[in-house]
């Protein structure tokens, strides 16, 4: 980030917490993509997906005044989703997957389409703990250090969490 | 086969975008949502002030009720000690009285 893009968003989180409207919608439009994934991945269902998106960024709106910058309030939105979707998904009866299989569809997908929603599908049967790590891990690009930080789990506990998810993904691929 | 599974993994997990009408929705949300927890300050405002102000005016009360209290007691107190002191003025001059009466008699 240059020093002209950084002003611009310390200026435009500025106008967020300041109350503009219109500036609190352009960072909802900014970052309702990977709040709304990050639930999808994790619920495995759009509606679900959506409802969390919501609350999530209604309790954004309530907290405003205690997050100073905008990387702040991405790494606590990231944080608040994963967290009430791992709450959610502890809460749901063990016979109920609650899936919608459009969920695992994605029509932009670049690569092997049938590859893709398999992959999907068996992420989104991980437990909740490992279902998280591997999303964070490989939808948002994270590293372990910040995983465990985002989690709130030992370093060691993610690298093994990561490590077994692979396992048991590779496995069942083949 | 790690690094292709985790380029797969990459490719299979790249964020979507929620449906186009999602973010008026959710805006519309939150808009909803600020507005109730508005309503929901302003009911407890009132009743709230309203309790303060009794309580404010209940403590003032009893502060200026002790201070006359205070007041009354310091009145009666110095009207105790000038009786008490006039009352020994005349015991002394009723004593002096008798004691120059007795020292004429007696000499």
């Amino acid at each position: 980030m240059n020093a002209d893009s950084a002003e611009a968003c310390a200026a435009s989180w500025a106008a967020v917490r300041a109350g503009d409207a219109a500036a609190f919608a352009g960072f909802v439009r900014e970052h309702q993509r990977m709040v709304y994934s990050l639930g999808l991945r994790m619920l495995r269902n759009r509606a679900a997906a959506e409802d969390l998106t919501q609350e999530v960024f209604i309790q954004l709106h309530e907290r405003i005044g205690t997050l100073d910058t905008a990387i702040h309030a991405r790494h606590w939105l990231r944080r608040v989703a994963v967290h009430r979707a791992i709450d959610q998904l502890r809460r749901r009866p063990p016979s109920s997957t609650g899936d919608d299989v459009l969920a695992l569809v994605d029509e932009h997908d670049p690569g092997d389409y049938l590859l893709g929603s398999r992959l999907r599908a068996l992420v989104g049967e991980l437990p909740p703990d490992p279902r998280a790590v591997v999303v964070l891990r490989y939808q948002e690009d994270m590293d372990p250090s910040e995983i465990c930080r985002t989690l709130d789990m030992p370093l060691n506990t993610v690298k093994s969490h990561l490590r077994r998810a692979l396992a048991v993904l590779r496995e069942r691929l083949s | 086969m790690t690094h292709d599974l985790e380029q797969e993994l990459r490719r299979a997990l790249q964020p979507v975008d929620p449906s186009p009408e999602f973010a008026a929705r959710l805006l519309t949300g939150i808009a909803i949502a600020r507005d109730r927890a508005g309503a929901v300050r302003q009911r407890w405002w009132r009743p709230t002030a309203l309790a303060a102000s009794v309580v404010l005016a209940i403590g003032l009360g009893f502060l200026v009720y002790q201070h006359q209290q205070r007041e009354r007691a310091h009145a009666q107190l110095l009207e105790a000690l000038a009786i008490t002191s006039h009352s020994l003025d005349r015991a002394y001059r009723a004593v002096r009285w008798h004691g120059s009466d007795t020292g004429e008699h007696g000499g």
